[in-house]
């Protein structure tokens, strides 16, 4: 299924340095998102994912601590100079940014900030301005617009529009409708499947919440303390996770548009583990409720399950049909 | 920026000039009990003489006659004699408000390019090289008072080399008119605008270099980045038209301080400006001349402000854009 991935990452790393010291915000993180294909990645606040998508365009700080590999469309993104870095940037991969409100530039028009990328990319695309607002559904007059005349829901439209105008392979989308209200979530999530849709695009699509998954996603991973703990086919694993973390999370479909509900998965108690200092052994065990004693000091690895090929599981349960997961 | 938004800083603008103008009245009728102790005229004053100059001065009659009288005359930019020169005050002023809005001008512009190029570029890239030279050179600069390099200037480079005069607009004797003429008072310049640049440039440099450091956590950074942006254009045409916002502000309010240095700077290098002007009033206590003098600071900064207002409007979209 995954001959020639838009995405290939192997083991990456990446840690952050903070005055109190280094920040393993990614810990040994395998992806493979393939030509076309959609892949969820879910998880509670701080498990990484912003990280991880940051790290896909080697978006963080500076001194930040990356190694392991990533492939972009068969380039090595951690390896390439600068220069090839930006050509890469934006023309192969571009990020529709969590929390639309302050990504735009204040004092700069909507329309000049989408031509800056088109311009800057021209040889990969002929699109213009009005094109990619009509994508979006905005109208010609948003050009001239600045970002505090917007709504947040058009200001999430214009960063889609301004992600598609340089015709990229893979979109990442890190929590494109946090912050938006009930109705404007499920629009701008229509239209951006619409878009992937009808373009044969690759997205990353990153999310708190396992239920907007569902439909719009064809594998899912679920993170937690900077790893992927399982991954499979989106409906499978929607229906019947296996790794008791995916299980808590999927229990807790929150209620959309109560922001209290998605911080506190239901049944899962404590807090999601602190990057500095994380528990021994497989980092979830302090709140897993089927742990056994070695959890405390072995640290299981993710691999296949022996039930399904496309699944793989960290856990000591993986392939426990006795204990069988409810 | 719309008409409503020019037409409330004009607004407001002129309010503040009338409160000046009301204050300087007041001002100027508390500071001595009696203004004409200090008349240095060509004779001692006659209790006649005494009589006129009281009535000239607009001191008779009760408080509010005065300050009609005041107003009045304030309006017509009538401001009375010299009690120094006996020349009209409003003669004196405009004979020397041109070297002195050249030296400020100069010096005010130099300031805020120069300052913002390296309070930018050291925000920009904090904790390299140029941003720790930078730094420790703009706080010396910051915390030393302009005067002190008035004083080395005159001394190491007025004295020593003879390569610029030590004071004065121009040379006695020089043509007065002409392109030589020019260069001569060029010449006089450097050094007063170096002096006064030198003073503020610290505090104008640290202004953005903070505002600089506020805007590098920015969202829309990581965004331009993401875009693919050189860092050069990441920063020029992302971060600076963001970070000069506050400093426009912060620029605008610290130039009070400007025009009390263009007052040292003047006397330092004798330039025959306002600033000396307002050093040998405040010496001679000569009031006409310092109440007009007074208000002509005042108005300086008044209108320096109302241009921060317009430009922070042409640079903000969000001021003053009513959709
Ligand atoms: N620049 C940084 N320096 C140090 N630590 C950081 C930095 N950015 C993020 N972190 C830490 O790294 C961890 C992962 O953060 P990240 O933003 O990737 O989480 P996330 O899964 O995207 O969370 P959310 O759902 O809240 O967006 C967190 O513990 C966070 O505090
Ligand atoms: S490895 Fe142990 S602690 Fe970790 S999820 Fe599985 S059972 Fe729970
Ligand atoms: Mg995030």
């Amino acid at each position: 299924m995954i001959d020639s991935p838009v995405l290939k990452v192997r083991d990456l790393y990446v840690t952050y340095q903070s005055s109190f010291g280094p920040v393993p915000a990614v810990r040994g993180v395998d992806l493979d998102i393939a030509l076309g294909e959609t892949l969820g990645l879910a998880g509670e606040s701080g498990c990484g994912k912003s990280t991880l998508a940051m790290a896909l365009l080697r978006l963080v700080p500076p001194a930040t601590q990356i190694s392991g590999s990533i492939l972009l469309d068969g380039q090595s993104v951690l390896t390439m100079k600068p220069g090839q870095l930006r050509l890469v940037r934006w023309a192969q991969a571009s990020i529709v940014f969590q929390g639309a409100q302050h990504v735009l530039n204040p004092v700069q028009r909507i329309g000049s900030q989408i031509d800056e990328a088109i311009q800057l990319h021209h040889g990969s695309t002929s699109s213009t301005v009005r094109e990619m607002l009509a994508l979006v559904g905005l109208s010609d007059g948003c050009a001239d617009d600045y970002p505090h005349e917007l709504s947040g829901g058009q200001k999430q439209r214009v960063m889609i529009a301004m992600a598609l105008s340089c015709n990229p392979l893979l979109i990442i989308a890190d929590e494109p409708t946090t912050a938006l209200d009930v109705m404007v979530q499920a629009q701008i999530l229509q239209l951006l499947d619409n878009i992937k849709r009808e373009r044969g695009l690759s997205m990353l699509f990153i999310t708190h919440d396992l239920s907007v998954l569902s439909h719009n996603t064809d594998r899912v991973a679920v993170m937690y303390a900077g790893r992927i703990v399982e991954v499979g086919p989106a409906e499978e694993l929607l229906r019947g996770s296996i790794h008791p973390y995916s299980r808590a999370l999927a229990e807790s479909f929150p209620i959309i548009g109560d922001p209290k509900s998605r911080h506190q998965p239901k049944g899962l108690a404590g807090d999601p583990p602190d990057p500095n200092s994380l528990p021994s052994g497989c980092p979830f065990h302090p709140r897993c409720n089927v742990a056994i004693d070695s959890c405390k000091s072995i640290d299981i690895k993710l691999s296949a399950v022996t039930k399904s090929i496309d699944r793989q599981v960290a856990c000591v349960h993986a392939n426990d049909e006795s204990r069988s997961v409810k | 920026m719309n008409f409503l938004y020019v037409t409330k800083k004009l607004l407001s603008a002129f309010l503040t000039l009338i409160a000046v103008v009301i204050f300087n009245f007041f001002l100027f009728r508390v500071v001595d009990r009696d203004p004409l102790a200090k008349y240095r005229g060509r004779s001692k004053l006659s209790i006649a003489q005494r009589e006129i100059m009281i009535e000239r001065l607009g001191l008779n009659g009760s408080k509010w006659q005065q300050f009609i009288t005041y107003i009045k005359s304030t309006a017509r930019l009538d401001f009375g004699r010299s009690f120094d020169s006996t020349r009209p005050v409003l003669r004196e002023i405009s004979d020397r408000l041109p070297a002195t809005l050249l030296l400020v001008g100069i010096s005010t512009i130099l300031t805020i390019l120069i300052g913002v190029y390296i309070g930018a570029r050291a925000g920009w890239q904090r904790g390299s090289r140029f941003d720790r030279v930078s730094t420790s050179a703009t706080m010396v600069l910051y915390a030393t008072p302009e005067f002190f390099f008035g004083m080395l200037l005159l001394a190491f480079i007025a004295g020593r080399t003879g390569w610029f005069p030590t004071g004065g607009l121009r040379d006695v004797g020089a043509d007065t008119s002409g392109f030589a003429s020019i260069l001569d008072r060029a010449h006089h310049l450097v050094l007063p605008s170096l002096t006064l640049t030198l003073g503020y440039l610290g505090s104008y440099s640290l202004i953005m270099r903070t505002s600089m450091l506020e805007t590098l956590g920015e969202d829309y950074l990581t965004t331009a980045r993401a875009k693919g942006l050189r860092d050069r254009d990441v920063m020029m045409r992302h971060a600076v038209p963001n970070a000069l916002l506050p400093s426009v502000s912060f620029i605008a309010i610290s130039f009070g301080f400007v025009i009390g240095g263009a007052i040292t700077t003047e006397t330092v290098f004798s330039y025959p400006g306002l600033g000396l002007a307002t050093a040998d009033a405040i010496r001679n206590t000569d009031l006409p001349m310092l109440q007009a003098l007074f208000l002509v600071a005042s108005s300086a900064v008044i209108i320096f402000n109302l241009l921060a207002d317009l430009t922070y409007g042409l640079l903000d979209p969000r001021i003053g854009r009513a959709k």
